[in-house]
Protein backbone atom coordinates (compact mmCIF):
# COMPACT_ATOMS: atom_id res chain seq x y z
CA UNK A 1 0.00 0.00 0.00
CA UNK A 2 1.50 2.94 -1.48
CA UNK A 3 2.28 5.63 1.46
CA UNK A 4 0.38 8.98 0.78
CA UNK A 5 2.56 11.97 1.22
CA UNK A 6 0.82 14.90 3.88
CA UNK A 7 -0.54 17.58 1.95
CA UNK A 8 1.31 20.83 1.65
CA UNK A 9 0.70 24.08 2.44
CA UNK A 10 2.20 26.24 -0.52
CA UNK A 11 3.64 25.27 -3.77
CA UNK A 12 6.45 27.06 -5.92
CA UNK A 13 6.97 26.75 -9.36
CA UNK A 14 10.76 26.23 -11.18
CA UNK A 15 12.19 26.12 -14.25
CA UNK A 16 15.73 25.95 -15.82
CA UNK A 17 17.48 29.31 -16.65
CA UNK A 18 20.08 27.82 -18.35
CA UNK A 19 21.02 24.50 -20.26
CA UNK A 20 23.05 22.84 -17.21
CA UNK A 21 19.92 23.42 -15.06
CA UNK A 22 17.59 21.35 -17.58
CA UNK A 23 20.19 18.58 -17.80
CA UNK A 24 20.19 18.27 -14.18
CA UNK A 25 16.30 18.57 -13.91
CA UNK A 26 16.62 15.88 -16.52
CA UNK A 27 18.50 13.35 -14.05
CA UNK A 28 15.85 14.23 -11.06
CA UNK A 29 12.80 13.55 -13.43
CA UNK A 30 14.75 10.25 -15.38
CA UNK A 31 14.17 12.24 -18.73
CA UNK A 32 16.59 11.40 -21.06
CA UNK A 33 15.36 14.15 -23.67
CA UNK A 34 16.12 17.23 -21.09
CA UNK A 35 19.45 15.36 -19.73
CA UNK A 36 21.12 15.74 -23.40
CA UNK A 37 19.44 19.44 -22.98
CA UNK A 38 16.84 19.05 -25.22
CA UNK A 39 12.85 20.34 -24.53
CA UNK A 40 10.97 17.15 -24.21
CA UNK A 41 7.67 18.06 -22.07
CA UNK A 42 7.12 15.32 -19.29
CA UNK A 43 4.67 17.78 -18.24
CA UNK A 44 4.85 19.67 -14.61
CA UNK A 45 6.75 17.25 -12.52
CA UNK A 46 7.51 17.15 -8.66
CA UNK A 47 11.20 18.15 -7.68
CA UNK A 48 11.35 18.04 -3.85
CA UNK A 49 9.23 17.86 -0.87
CA UNK A 50 9.63 21.14 1.61
CA UNK A 51 9.53 21.55 5.15
CA UNK A 52 10.40 24.56 7.67
CA UNK A 53 10.18 24.74 11.01
CA UNK A 54 8.34 28.04 12.69
CA UNK A 55 8.34 29.00 16.26
CA UNK A 56 4.71 29.16 17.72
CA UNK A 57 3.83 26.86 15.09
CA UNK A 58 2.77 23.48 16.27
CA UNK A 59 3.60 21.71 12.63
CA UNK A 60 6.28 22.53 10.37
CA UNK A 61 5.25 24.21 7.12
CA UNK A 62 4.66 22.42 4.65
CA UNK A 63 5.87 22.78 0.38
CA UNK A 64 6.25 21.42 -2.80
CA UNK A 65 8.90 22.27 -5.54
CA UNK A 66 7.34 21.81 -9.13
CA UNK A 67 8.93 22.03 -12.33
CA UNK A 68 8.76 22.83 -15.94
CA UNK A 69 11.42 21.81 -18.37
CA UNK A 70 10.93 25.43 -20.27
CA UNK A 71 14.27 27.47 -20.71
CA UNK A 72 13.70 31.08 -20.13
CA UNK A 73 13.37 32.18 -24.21
CA UNK A 74 11.46 28.98 -24.47
CA UNK A 75 8.47 30.25 -22.18
CA UNK A 76 8.58 34.04 -24.03
CA UNK A 77 8.42 32.87 -27.43
CA UNK A 78 5.34 31.05 -26.98
CA UNK A 79 3.30 32.48 -23.87
CA UNK A 80 0.27 31.08 -24.79
CA UNK A 81 1.89 27.45 -24.33
CA UNK A 82 4.04 29.03 -21.97
CA UNK A 83 1.11 30.02 -20.02
CA UNK A 84 -0.75 26.64 -20.35
CA UNK A 85 2.71 25.29 -18.94
CA UNK A 86 2.97 26.93 -15.83
CA UNK A 87 -0.95 26.72 -15.08
CA UNK A 88 -0.35 22.80 -15.09
CA UNK A 89 2.25 22.94 -12.62
CA UNK A 90 0.39 25.09 -10.36
CA UNK A 91 -2.62 22.93 -10.74
CA UNK A 92 0.04 20.14 -9.83
CA UNK A 93 0.92 21.94 -6.14
CA UNK A 94 -2.97 22.43 -5.52
CA UNK A 95 -3.07 18.80 -5.73
CA UNK A 96 -0.97 17.90 -3.52
CA UNK A 97 -2.99 20.29 -1.00
CA UNK A 98 -1.31 24.31 -1.70
CA UNK A 99 -2.88 26.87 -0.70
CA UNK A 100 -0.74 29.46 -2.04
CA UNK A 101 1.62 28.69 -5.14
CA UNK A 102 4.43 31.21 -6.02
CA UNK A 103 5.63 31.44 -9.23
CA UNK A 104 9.84 31.85 -10.00
CA UNK A 105 11.72 33.69 -12.83
CA UNK A 106 9.92 34.11 -16.14
CA UNK A 107 7.17 32.09 -14.87
CA UNK A 108 6.35 35.07 -12.77
CA UNK A 109 6.29 37.37 -15.89
CA UNK A 110 4.45 35.80 -18.63
CA UNK A 111 0.59 36.31 -19.21
CA UNK A 112 0.79 39.52 -17.50
CA UNK A 113 2.99 38.92 -15.01
CA UNK A 114 1.22 36.20 -13.63
CA UNK A 115 -2.27 37.04 -14.40
CA UNK A 116 -3.11 34.73 -17.08
CA UNK A 117 -2.22 31.63 -14.19
CA UNK A 118 -3.87 33.28 -11.91
CA UNK A 119 -7.18 33.29 -14.15
CA UNK A 120 -6.13 29.72 -15.02
CA UNK A 121 -6.20 28.57 -11.89
CA UNK A 122 -8.95 29.95 -9.68
CA UNK A 123 -8.93 26.99 -7.35
CA UNK A 124 -5.38 28.40 -5.58
CA UNK A 125 -3.86 32.04 -5.03
CA UNK A 126 -0.78 32.76 -7.16
CA UNK A 127 1.90 35.02 -6.22
CA UNK A 128 4.50 36.06 -8.49
CA UNK A 129 6.65 37.21 -5.21
CA UNK A 130 6.94 40.81 -6.39
CA UNK A 131 5.65 41.67 -3.08
CA UNK A 132 8.35 40.41 -0.44
CA UNK A 133 11.10 41.18 -3.35
CA UNK A 134 10.55 44.98 -2.80
CA UNK A 135 10.10 44.61 0.61
CA UNK A 136 13.43 42.67 0.87
CA UNK A 137 15.26 45.00 -1.38
CA UNK A 138 14.05 48.08 0.38
CA UNK A 139 15.23 46.87 3.54
CA UNK A 140 18.83 46.30 1.79
CA UNK A 141 19.00 49.42 0.37
CA UNK A 142 18.04 51.16 3.70
CA UNK A 143 20.07 48.79 5.84
CA UNK A 144 23.39 49.37 3.35
CA UNK A 145 22.48 53.41 4.07
CA UNK A 146 22.04 53.30 7.51
CA UNK A 147 26.14 52.04 7.30
CA UNK A 148 27.47 54.87 5.08
CA UNK A 149 29.48 57.71 6.01
CA UNK A 150 26.61 59.92 4.67
CA UNK A 151 23.15 58.22 5.33
CA UNK A 152 20.97 60.79 4.48
CA UNK A 153 22.10 61.16 1.11
CA UNK A 154 19.84 60.10 -2.01
CA UNK A 155 19.70 56.78 -3.30
CA UNK A 156 19.63 55.83 -7.20
CA UNK A 157 17.17 53.80 -8.35
CA UNK A 158 17.21 51.87 -11.57
CA UNK A 159 13.97 50.11 -13.06
CA UNK A 160 10.60 51.92 -12.63
CA UNK A 161 7.75 51.83 -14.08
CA UNK A 162 8.47 47.65 -13.39
CA UNK A 163 6.62 46.73 -10.10
CA UNK A 164 9.24 45.69 -8.28
CA UNK A 165 10.80 48.90 -8.95
CA UNK A 166 7.59 51.07 -8.45
CA UNK A 167 6.98 49.68 -5.13
CA UNK A 168 10.98 50.25 -4.06
CA UNK A 169 10.40 53.73 -4.96
CA UNK A 170 7.13 53.73 -2.47
CA UNK A 171 8.58 52.03 0.22
CA UNK A 172 12.05 54.10 0.06
CA UNK A 173 10.38 57.65 0.06
CA UNK A 174 8.31 56.29 2.74
CA UNK A 175 10.57 55.76 4.84
CA UNK A 176 11.86 59.35 4.28
CA UNK A 177 14.86 58.24 1.69
CA UNK A 178 15.09 60.25 -1.00
CA UNK A 179 15.65 58.61 -4.85
CA UNK A 180 17.09 59.41 -7.68
CA UNK A 181 15.56 57.49 -10.11
CA UNK A 182 17.37 56.60 -13.42
CA UNK A 183 15.42 57.44 -16.66
CA UNK A 184 16.52 59.60 -19.44
CA UNK A 185 13.77 60.24 -20.11
CA UNK A 186 10.80 59.63 -17.80
CA UNK A 187 7.49 58.61 -19.26
CA UNK A 188 4.41 61.05 -17.82
CA UNK A 189 3.27 58.60 -15.25
CA UNK A 190 6.23 58.11 -13.48
CA UNK A 191 6.49 61.80 -13.27
CA UNK A 192 2.91 61.90 -12.31
CA UNK A 193 3.81 59.75 -9.54
CA UNK A 194 7.21 61.68 -8.59
CA UNK A 195 5.02 64.83 -8.37
CA UNK A 196 2.52 62.70 -5.95
CA UNK A 197 5.35 61.07 -3.90
CA UNK A 198 7.20 65.12 -3.55
CA UNK A 199 3.66 66.60 -2.43
CA UNK A 200 3.90 63.87 0.35
CA UNK A 201 7.08 65.59 1.79
CA UNK A 202 8.88 62.86 2.77
CA UNK A 203 11.62 61.45 1.06
CA UNK A 204 11.85 63.33 -2.49
CA UNK A 205 12.38 61.86 -6.08
CA UNK A 206 14.44 63.54 -8.56
CA UNK A 207 15.63 62.21 -11.97
CA UNK A 208 19.06 61.69 -13.26
CA UNK A 209 19.67 60.46 -16.37
CA UNK A 210 21.90 57.44 -15.98
CA UNK A 211 23.13 55.09 -13.65
CA UNK A 212 26.48 55.93 -14.17
CA UNK A 213 25.90 59.57 -12.85
CA UNK A 214 24.53 57.94 -9.67
CA UNK A 215 27.64 55.89 -9.12
CA UNK A 216 30.11 58.95 -10.06
CA UNK A 217 28.08 61.04 -7.39
CA UNK A 218 29.05 58.04 -4.85
CA UNK A 219 25.25 56.64 -4.53
CA UNK A 220 24.56 53.39 -4.37
CA UNK A 221 22.33 52.27 -6.85
CA UNK A 222 19.47 49.90 -6.67
CA UNK A 223 19.19 48.34 -9.93
CA UNK A 224 15.76 46.46 -10.16
CA UNK A 225 14.59 46.60 -13.76
CA UNK A 226 12.17 43.41 -14.63
CA UNK A 227 14.29 42.46 -17.47
CA UNK A 228 18.03 42.39 -16.23
CA UNK A 229 20.92 42.91 -18.31
CA UNK A 230 21.00 46.60 -18.23
CA UNK A 231 24.56 47.34 -16.88
CA UNK A 232 27.94 45.79 -17.79
CA UNK A 233 30.29 45.29 -14.36
CA UNK A 234 33.37 46.14 -16.59
CA UNK A 235 31.76 49.68 -17.47
CA UNK A 236 30.50 50.55 -14.41
CA UNK A 237 32.08 53.89 -12.44
CA UNK A 238 33.18 52.34 -8.66
CA UNK A 239 30.87 52.08 -6.01
CA UNK A 240 27.91 49.90 -4.34
CA UNK A 241 24.99 48.17 -7.18
CA UNK A 242 22.39 46.42 -5.50
CA UNK A 243 21.41 43.96 -7.87
CA UNK A 244 17.25 43.06 -7.49
CA UNK A 245 16.22 40.02 -8.44
CA UNK A 246 16.51 37.27 -11.64
CA UNK A 247 17.42 38.35 -14.25
CA UNK A 248 20.16 40.20 -12.61
CA UNK A 249 21.11 44.10 -14.24
CA UNK A 250 24.80 42.99 -13.75
CA UNK A 251 25.99 41.61 -16.39
CA UNK A 252 29.01 40.39 -15.08
CA UNK A 253 31.79 40.36 -18.02
CA UNK A 254 34.99 40.49 -17.31
CA UNK A 255 36.46 39.81 -14.15
CA UNK A 256 35.41 40.80 -10.09
CA UNK A 257 36.48 44.26 -9.24
CA UNK A 258 37.45 45.63 -5.91
CA UNK A 259 36.45 48.83 -6.37
CA UNK A 260 32.69 47.98 -7.88
CA UNK A 261 30.36 45.96 -5.03
CA UNK A 262 27.50 43.66 -6.32
CA UNK A 263 24.91 43.06 -3.90
CA UNK A 264 22.65 40.90 -4.08
CA UNK A 265 18.88 42.63 -3.09
CA UNK A 266 16.58 40.45 -2.59
CA UNK A 267 17.78 37.85 0.11
CA UNK A 268 15.13 36.99 3.25
CA UNK A 269 16.10 34.71 6.19
CA UNK A 270 14.12 32.33 7.19
CA UNK A 271 12.91 31.75 10.74
CA UNK A 272 14.69 28.23 10.63
CA UNK A 273 16.89 26.68 7.83
CA UNK A 274 14.36 25.08 5.14
CA UNK A 275 14.03 21.10 5.34
CA UNK A 276 13.06 18.62 3.02
CA UNK A 277 13.74 15.72 0.45
CA UNK A 278 17.57 15.26 -0.64
CA UNK A 279 16.67 17.08 -3.89
CA UNK A 280 15.82 19.87 -1.99
CA UNK A 281 19.28 20.16 -0.91
CA UNK A 282 20.52 19.42 -4.42
CA UNK A 283 18.03 23.02 -5.43
CA UNK A 284 19.69 24.76 -2.46
CA UNK A 285 22.87 23.98 -3.50
CA UNK A 286 22.50 25.02 -7.28
CA UNK A 287 20.63 28.40 -6.07
CA UNK A 288 22.38 29.04 -3.15
CA UNK A 289 19.55 29.15 -0.77
CA UNK A 290 19.23 27.90 2.14
CA UNK A 291 18.64 29.79 5.29
CA UNK A 292 18.29 32.71 3.10
CA UNK A 293 16.07 32.38 -0.31
CA UNK A 294 14.91 35.25 -2.56
CA UNK A 295 12.00 36.97 -1.42
CA UNK A 296 9.86 35.42 -3.83
CA UNK A 297 10.36 32.50 -2.89
CA UNK A 298 10.11 33.05 0.71
CA UNK A 299 6.32 35.07 -0.08
CA UNK A 300 4.18 31.43 -0.78
CA UNK A 301 5.46 30.54 2.69
CA UNK A 302 5.13 34.25 4.42
CA UNK A 303 1.55 33.85 3.16
CA UNK A 304 0.64 30.31 3.66
CA UNK A 305 2.25 30.51 7.40
CA UNK A 306 -0.35 33.38 7.86
CA UNK A 307 -3.35 32.10 6.21
CA UNK A 308 -3.68 35.08 3.96
CA UNK A 309 -3.76 34.03 0.58
CA UNK A 310 -5.53 36.80 -0.14
CA UNK A 311 -2.46 39.16 -0.05
CA UNK A 312 -0.72 36.91 -3.40
CA UNK A 313 -0.35 39.36 -5.78
CA UNK A 314 0.18 38.99 -9.24
CA UNK A 315 0.31 41.68 -12.47
CA UNK A 316 2.12 45.28 -12.74
CA UNK A 317 1.37 46.98 -9.44
CA UNK A 318 1.23 46.12 -6.08
CA UNK A 319 -1.32 47.78 -3.81
CA UNK A 320 0.39 49.80 -0.65
CA UNK A 321 -1.77 48.24 1.54
CA UNK A 322 -0.77 44.66 -0.31
CA UNK A 323 3.46 46.03 0.62
CA UNK A 324 1.97 46.88 4.63
CA UNK A 325 0.51 43.68 5.22
CA UNK A 326 2.86 41.13 3.92
CA UNK A 327 6.11 43.42 5.66
CA UNK A 328 4.10 43.40 9.14
CA UNK A 329 3.61 39.31 8.36
CA UNK A 330 7.23 38.95 7.39
CA UNK A 331 8.24 40.72 10.77
CA UNK A 332 5.48 38.56 13.06
CA UNK A 333 7.04 35.38 11.46
CA UNK A 334 10.43 35.88 11.65
CA UNK A 335 11.16 36.28 7.96
CA UNK A 336 13.99 39.22 7.95
CA UNK A 337 16.49 40.79 5.92
CA UNK A 338 19.41 40.30 8.84
CA UNK A 339 22.34 41.19 6.93
CA UNK A 340 24.05 42.10 2.93
CA UNK A 341 24.49 39.72 0.22
CA UNK A 342 26.58 39.52 -2.39
CA UNK A 343 27.23 36.58 -4.79
CA UNK A 344 24.85 34.27 -2.16
CA UNK A 345 26.82 34.38 0.34
CA UNK A 346 26.42 36.48 3.86
CA UNK A 347 29.16 39.23 4.41
CA UNK A 348 30.46 38.56 7.31
CA UNK A 349 31.35 42.21 8.84
CA UNK A 350 28.86 44.68 7.67
CA UNK A 351 31.83 46.79 5.88
CA UNK A 352 33.21 43.53 4.43
CA UNK A 353 34.17 44.24 0.40
CA UNK A 354 31.29 46.77 0.47
CA UNK A 355 33.68 49.62 -0.92
CA UNK A 356 31.66 52.21 0.75
CA UNK A 357 32.70 56.24 -0.30
CA UNK A 358 32.28 59.07 0.96
CA UNK A 359 30.83 61.45 -1.41
CA UNK A 360 34.50 63.73 -2.71
CA UNK A 361 34.70 66.58 -0.83
CA UNK A 362 34.55 70.16 -3.31
CA UNK B 1 -8.52 52.49 -39.21
CA UNK B 2 -11.49 49.98 -38.41
CA UNK B 3 -12.95 51.29 -35.10
CA UNK B 4 -13.60 47.79 -33.48
CA UNK B 5 -10.35 46.89 -34.22
CA UNK B 6 -8.88 50.12 -32.04
CA UNK B 7 -11.66 49.39 -29.62
CA UNK B 8 -9.58 45.75 -28.89
CA UNK B 9 -6.31 47.21 -28.86
CA UNK B 10 -7.40 50.21 -26.60
CA UNK B 11 -8.98 47.53 -24.32
CA UNK B 12 -5.32 45.19 -24.59
CA UNK B 13 -3.46 48.52 -23.63
CA UNK B 14 -5.85 49.58 -20.72
CA UNK B 15 -5.51 45.94 -19.26
CA UNK B 16 -2.00 45.64 -19.32
CA UNK B 17 -0.95 49.17 -18.48
CA UNK B 18 -4.35 50.22 -15.99
CA UNK B 19 -4.22 53.49 -17.83
CA UNK B 20 -7.50 55.19 -18.40
CA UNK B 21 -9.36 54.73 -21.76
CA UNK B 22 -8.64 58.71 -22.97
CA UNK B 23 -5.32 58.06 -22.20
CA UNK B 24 -4.89 55.54 -25.12
CA UNK B 25 -5.15 57.20 -27.86
CA UNK B 26 -4.10 55.89 -31.71
CA UNK B 27 -1.05 58.58 -31.43
CA UNK B 28 0.21 57.86 -28.16
CA UNK B 29 3.63 56.81 -27.14
CA UNK B 30 3.34 53.29 -25.01
CA UNK B 31 6.49 54.60 -23.65
CA UNK B 32 6.47 57.85 -22.99
CA UNK B 33 2.85 58.61 -22.65
CA UNK B 34 1.38 55.58 -21.46
CA UNK B 35 4.26 54.53 -18.80
CA UNK B 36 4.89 51.07 -20.46
CA UNK B 37 8.02 49.14 -20.19
CA UNK B 38 9.21 46.60 -22.08
CA UNK B 39 7.57 43.55 -20.49
CA UNK B 40 4.36 45.22 -20.64
CA UNK B 41 4.90 44.24 -24.39
CA UNK B 42 4.70 40.48 -23.85
CA UNK B 43 1.51 41.28 -22.16
CA UNK B 44 0.27 43.40 -24.82
CA UNK B 45 1.20 41.00 -27.59
CA UNK B 46 -0.28 38.22 -25.60
CA UNK B 47 -3.79 39.96 -25.05
CA UNK B 48 -4.08 40.69 -28.60
CA UNK B 49 -3.05 37.79 -30.18
CA UNK B 50 -6.05 35.82 -27.66
CA UNK B 51 -8.13 39.16 -28.60
CA UNK B 52 -7.73 38.74 -32.97
CA UNK B 53 -6.80 34.45 -33.16
CA UNK B 54 -3.84 35.92 -34.43
CA UNK B 55 0.07 35.47 -33.77
CA UNK B 56 2.40 38.32 -33.32
CA UNK B 57 5.50 37.32 -34.46
CA UNK B 58 8.24 38.64 -31.87
CA UNK B 59 10.23 41.56 -33.98
CA UNK B 60 8.20 41.60 -36.74
CA UNK B 61 8.72 44.95 -37.59
CA UNK B 62 12.18 45.14 -37.10
CA UNK B 63 12.06 41.97 -39.31
CA UNK B 64 9.90 43.90 -42.09
CA UNK B 65 12.09 46.95 -42.26
CA UNK B 66 14.97 44.73 -43.18
CA UNK B 67 13.47 43.76 -46.27
CA UNK B 68 15.24 44.74 -49.45
CA UNK B 69 18.55 45.95 -47.12
CA UNK B 70 21.64 44.12 -47.61
CA UNK B 71 22.31 43.26 -43.99
CA UNK B 72 25.57 45.29 -43.83
CA UNK B 73 23.74 48.06 -45.11
CA UNK B 74 20.94 48.18 -41.97
CA UNK B 75 23.30 48.55 -39.26
CA UNK B 76 26.77 50.34 -38.62
CA UNK B 77 28.73 49.23 -35.45
CA UNK B 78 25.01 48.94 -34.23
CA UNK B 79 23.76 52.07 -35.48
CA UNK B 80 20.92 52.14 -37.96
CA UNK B 81 21.63 53.48 -41.43
CA UNK B 82 19.59 56.26 -42.67
CA UNK B 83 18.32 53.07 -45.55
CA UNK B 84 16.99 51.55 -42.39
CA UNK B 85 15.76 55.27 -40.60
CA UNK B 86 13.99 55.51 -43.49
CA UNK B 87 12.29 52.31 -44.37
CA UNK B 88 10.84 52.08 -40.58
CA UNK B 89 9.68 55.45 -41.35
CA UNK B 90 7.28 54.15 -44.20
CA UNK B 91 6.53 50.71 -41.83
CA UNK B 92 5.56 52.96 -39.23
CA UNK B 93 3.87 56.68 -40.48
CA UNK B 94 2.00 57.31 -37.45
CA UNK B 95 5.73 58.32 -35.90
CA UNK B 96 6.65 61.67 -36.13
CA UNK B 97 9.25 61.69 -38.84
CA UNK B 98 11.74 63.42 -36.30
CA UNK B 99 11.47 60.40 -34.33
CA UNK B 100 13.76 58.83 -36.87
CA UNK B 101 17.20 60.26 -35.47
CA UNK B 102 20.22 59.07 -36.52
CA UNK B 103 22.12 57.56 -33.83
CA UNK B 104 19.10 55.02 -33.07
CA UNK B 105 19.73 51.23 -32.94
CA UNK B 106 17.74 48.19 -33.17
CA UNK B 107 17.18 48.22 -29.35
CA UNK B 108 15.10 51.81 -29.63
CA UNK B 109 12.64 50.65 -32.09
CA UNK B 110 10.02 49.67 -29.75
CA UNK B 111 10.51 52.87 -27.70
CA UNK B 112 8.97 54.66 -31.25
CA UNK B 113 5.75 52.51 -30.92
CA UNK B 114 2.37 53.79 -30.48
CA UNK B 115 -1.04 52.63 -30.32
CA UNK B 116 -1.44 52.75 -33.93
CA UNK B 117 1.78 50.92 -34.37
CA UNK B 118 0.10 47.96 -33.05
CA UNK B 119 -3.29 48.18 -34.78
CA UNK B 120 -1.64 48.52 -37.74
CA UNK B 121 0.03 45.21 -37.12
CA UNK B 122 -3.29 43.67 -36.14
CA UNK B 123 -5.05 44.99 -39.25
CA UNK B 124 -1.76 43.48 -41.27
CA UNK B 125 -2.55 40.22 -39.73
CA UNK B 126 -5.93 39.91 -39.71
CA UNK B 127 -5.35 40.64 -43.64
CA UNK B 128 -3.20 38.00 -44.06
CA UNK B 129 -4.91 35.52 -42.04
CA UNK B 130 -8.13 36.15 -44.12
CA UNK B 131 -5.86 36.05 -47.61
CA UNK B 132 -4.83 32.40 -46.22
CA UNK B 133 -8.19 31.25 -45.89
Amino acid sequence: MPRLARPVDFGFVVHPLTLGQRRVLGLRLRERGLVQGRLTDPGPRDIARLSLTVPGRASALRGILVGIPHLTEELLADQAAGVEAVAAAVRRCAAAGARVVGLGAVAAVIGGQGKAVARAVPQVAVTTGNTTTALAAAETALRLQRLRAEPSAPIGLMGPPGPVANALLDLLTGQGQSVQVVSAKPPTPLKRRAARINEQGYGRVAFVSDADAVLRAGLPLVAASSTGGRLFRQALPPGVVIDVAAPQDVVLDGPPRTDLTILDGEYVRLPSPLGGSGWQQLYRWITRQGRSVFGCFAEPMVLALADRPDLANVGRTIPASTLRSVGALMDRWGFVVDGLHADGRALRAPLQGIGLRRRPST
Amino acid sequence: MSDAIFEKVQEAFIEALGVDDDEVTPGASIFDDLGAESLDLLEIVFLLERAFDIKIPRGGLEESSKEGINPEDYEKDGVLTQLALDQLKALMPEVPPEEFQPGLTANDIPRLFRVQTFVHIVERLLAEKEGAA
